[in-house]
């Protein structure tokens, strides 16, 4: 790798560092008593500063560096939190995120600009110099404990068999085994079978001796020094259990293995006992072969092994690794690809359907590409959460610009979606939430004369349900009033006077191009192009928005999006010769349907004991051909609510590569995307929710 | 019983006495609240008469309190992980070692 390359990780590193920073600055503010925020802070700063100086961008390890000394302060409690704080660390944070930029141009020393803000940091927060060296100094002291701490902490299996005579030697055992239990976590097993009945003993030989594990960061060496005087008379093995774990057999740690290798057990025997079901300690004590201590002892060190065996496969394993956004969006496409192809092979087999083999390949194939779909998607799915943090500090700073006291409520941030999904929601979410704050929130007067708390309130949540994920946002503030948006979309021709809209088309108009009611063009809003952005990201990912909202009271804003741009499970249904796809995710059941058996021409069915109504499919696109005497119902469930969809067959399930419709097709009635099928030919994705929604319309 | 130092310097004494313990007929019960010191000389002593009783098929009981010492010491030795309190208690983790 070189060194632009070093510095590319280093970049990527530091903007997730910056964008945790941000967000537990944020967290901080509303928790300023919580010290583990403080250290996450001081974190990220330091990490920053560290990673800089190695990849000599001087400027911003400097910068850092500077920002670091009151944080470390602030970490002390020689500094409070305070909102002067909290603003600066976050526009140290943006200047940042500014160098990271202009990586090109960070040798050197501070520019004057980046030294005067710093004196502003200070001065603001009320750091002081004293306080500056003295925290330099700490951390400097901090740093060489840790570098002293930094020894490898290691698990040690210690045998320990004083001599005979150690006590007539003057040696108190005990005061050994403290000294290694000094060293750190120490598991003591004594074996006591040595001691002979009272009668036999002579009370001055030593008959004890121990195993011992012990995790410490002591060497060998060290180790061993604490015997130093008794290794002459005394029997003593120390042994790094790092070292005899089979790498190359990772579940190697058995107790048989270990009992034969202490010497306890031969290993035809151990052959026989482990040839019977029973768990192999408890049938070696009930024979006698090991005594309970022995068995402790081994079980002991079988744990202590499996410890050691985790944690180094923990240092060696990579757990995560980085990998670009553009291979994850080109690994879905081939996978799209993939299913398609499978798709035409299964197809195709249709014409050898004698060939078991063949058969039982291509279904073979089918799962493994079912598999990898599945892992792929999942590889892409984040939660959504990630977003929703950047948006604490628009709605903080945004607020305090505007003179209003708002606060941002999150809610379901961890619900996963689609990366590409979410990248895409980004700008919609920032409209509206600036248009919440701008438009919605009333400023403080307001609110308490409307008998409101001073402070306002936008809720941020989602939720998934099937294939799609739900997110509202919701503003307690003005509510939409329908008559200025009438007056303004006659004013502006969206609309002619005498037009009849219901309230929802009356709200959707705030999201018409070049429409805003207010009359004041502001730095926030007014210019009537930011929802208009939303309407068109929105139809871009296929999703839709709704809107509730009363007068003076609340707006909310419900955006439904999918789950995923790329590929669905889908049943396939065909009506004449044309195929369909449903969303799996939204299929309750399936029934057959006999018009000929039907006594009124209602469009309802029993399903379950209860009615159903249904949408003949046909009907509704207008499809020309006479109907099958048996056709089928597929069961949706839509907002909560069982709908029947009629069409003339289903086919079966089918992995469906959404492909989007062109331009012509977009507004088309009940189709959301498209896909192709096996032998090339192209099969609608139905949109079931506006399907019944026209029918609904359609009868009222 | 008195006081009693169940260490090397005594060893040889407490053996004496213990075995004495024995030689009665009934089951032997051992109050450890009078053990006010003792190291792994003394312990070794307490463990072999645990086997002597068995041998001579006598139920050994500890009864009492347990001192710091001792304590300490059967924590040291690995015969309990945390401190037994009871003499009770210091007679199940020598029964469960054995």
């Amino acid at each position: 790798m070189g060194n632009d390359q070093f510095i590319d990780t280093f970049k990527e590193e530091a903007l997730e560092l910056l964008g945790t920073l941000e967000s537990t600055l944020l967290e901080l503010e509303n928790e300023p008593e919580d010290k583990e925020l403080v250290s996450a802070v001081f974190r990220v700063m330091h990490t920053i500063k560290g990673s800089a100086a190695m990849f000599s961008l001087d400027q911003i390890a400097a910068f850092s560096h500077e920002v670091e000394s009151i944080l470390s302060a602030l970490r002390e409690g020689k500094l409070k939190i305070s909102r002067e704080l909290i603003d600066y660390t976050l526009q140290a944070r943006d200047r940042i995120l500014g160098m990271l930029e202009d990586t090109a141009n960070q040798t050197g020393v501070l520019q004057d600009e980046a030294m005067e803000f710093l004196f502003e940091f200070k001065t603001a927060v009320g750091f002081t110099p004293e306080a500056d060296i003295q925290s330099q100094q700490e951390e400097k002291a901090a740093s060489q404990t840790r570098i002293a701490v930094k020894k490898t902490l290691e698990t040690w299996h210690i045998k320990f068999k004083p001599g005979k005579d150690i006590f007539r030697r003057g040696t108190n055992p005990f005061a050994l085994i403290n000294e290694v239990r000094n060293l750190g976590e120490t598991v003591c097993i004594p074996n006591f079978e040595n001691i002979v009945p009272l009668r036999e003993l002579d009370p001055e030989d030593c008959l004890t001796s121990w195993e011992m594990f012990i995790n410490t960061t002591a060497t060998e060496n060290e180790i061993r020094d604490i015997f130093v005087f008794v290794e002459d008379f005394s029997e003593i093995s120390i042994e790094c259990l790092k070292n005899i774990i089979d790498e190359n057999n990772p579940s190697s740690i058995k107790l048989g293995e270990i009992l034969v290798g202490r010497g306890k057990l031969t290993k035809d025997t151990l052959k026989v006992f482990l040839d019977s079901q029973k768990r192999i300690g408890e049938i070696l004590v009930e024979e006698k072969l090991v005594s309970p201590n022995e068995l402790k002892m081994a079980l002991e060190e079988q744990k202590q092994l499996q410890k050691v065996q985790k944690s180094k496969a923990a240092s060696t394993d990579i757990n995560t690794i980085r990998v670009k956004s553009e291979k994850l969006d080109q690994l879905m496409a081939l996978v799209g690809e993939l299913v398609t192809i499978h798709a035409r092979i299964q197809q195709t087999s249709k014409s050898y359907a004698d060939d078991d083999e063949l058969t039982s390949i291509i279904e073979h194939f089918g799962r493994l590409t079912d598999e990898l779909r599945s892992n792929t998607m999942g590889i892409r799915m984040i939660p959504i959460g990630t977003s929703f943090s950047s948006f604490k500090r628009l709605v903080r700073d945004l607020s305090a610009e505007l003179g209003k006291n708002v606060e941002l409520v999150t809610e379901g941030g961890e619900t996963e979606l689609d990366k590409t999904v979410i990248e895409k929601l980004n700008d919609p979410l920032i409209h509206i939430i600036r248009n919440s704050l701008d438009h919605g929130i009333e400023n403080p007067g307001i609110r308490t004369a409307r008998q409101k708390d001073e402070a306002g309130t936008i809720k941020l949540s989602a939720s998934q349900t099937g294939a799609s994920v739900y997110i509202n946002i919701e503003d307690d503030g003005n509510g939409l009033d329908t008559e200025a948006i009438r007056k303004k979309a006659v004013e502006k021709g969206i609309i002619r006077p005498d037009d009849v809209l219901t309230r929802q088309e009356l709200y959707k108009l705030i999201f018409a191009p070049g429409f805003s009611t207010k009359e004041k063009v502001s730095a926030v809003s007014g210019r009537g192009v930011g929802m208009d952005v939303v309407n068109r990201q929105m139809e871009m990912i296929g999703g839709s928005i709704t809107i509730e909202s009363e007068e003076k009271k609340y707006t909310r804003i419900m955006l439904k999006i999918p789950l995923t741009l790329a590929i669905i499970e889908g049943l396939l249904v065909r009506i004449q010769n044309d195929n369909f796809v449903i969303p799996l995710s939204v299929i309750v059941g399936c029934l057959e349907y006999i018009e000929t058996n039907q006594k009124n021409n209602n469009n309802i069915v029993m399903f379950h004991g209860r009615q159903l109504p249904f949408v003949n499919m046909r009907k509704f696109f207008s499809i020309p051909g006479e109907r099958s005497t048996i056709e089928q119902i597929v069961v949706v469930s839509i907002k909560n609510q069982l709908i029947g969809i009629l069409v003339d067959q289903v086919q079966g399930s089918n992995q469906t590569v959404i492909k989007p419709l062109g331009k012509i097709y977009r507004h088309a009635e009940g189709v959301s995307s498209a896909t192709i099928m096996g032998d090339g030919s192209v099969a609608l994705i139905l949109d079931v929710e506006q399907i019944v929604d026209i029918t609904e319309k359609a009868k009222a | 019983m008195n006081e009693l130092s169940l260490t090397i310097d005594f060893a040889v004494e407490c053996r004496k006495k213990y075995l004495e313990l024995l030689t009665g007929e009934d089951d032997v019960i051992f109050d450890v609240s009078e053990i006010t010191d003792i190291d792994l000389a003394g312990l070794q002593i307490l463990l072999a008469l645990f086997k002597q009783a068995a041998i001579e098929k006598k139920k050994l009981r500890l009864t009492g309190i347990v001192g710091d010492n001792l304590q300490s010491c059967a924590v040291t030795a690995g015969i309990s992980d945390t401190p037994c309190r009871t003499g009770e208690e210091l007679e199940q983790a020598i029964i469960s070692i054995f």
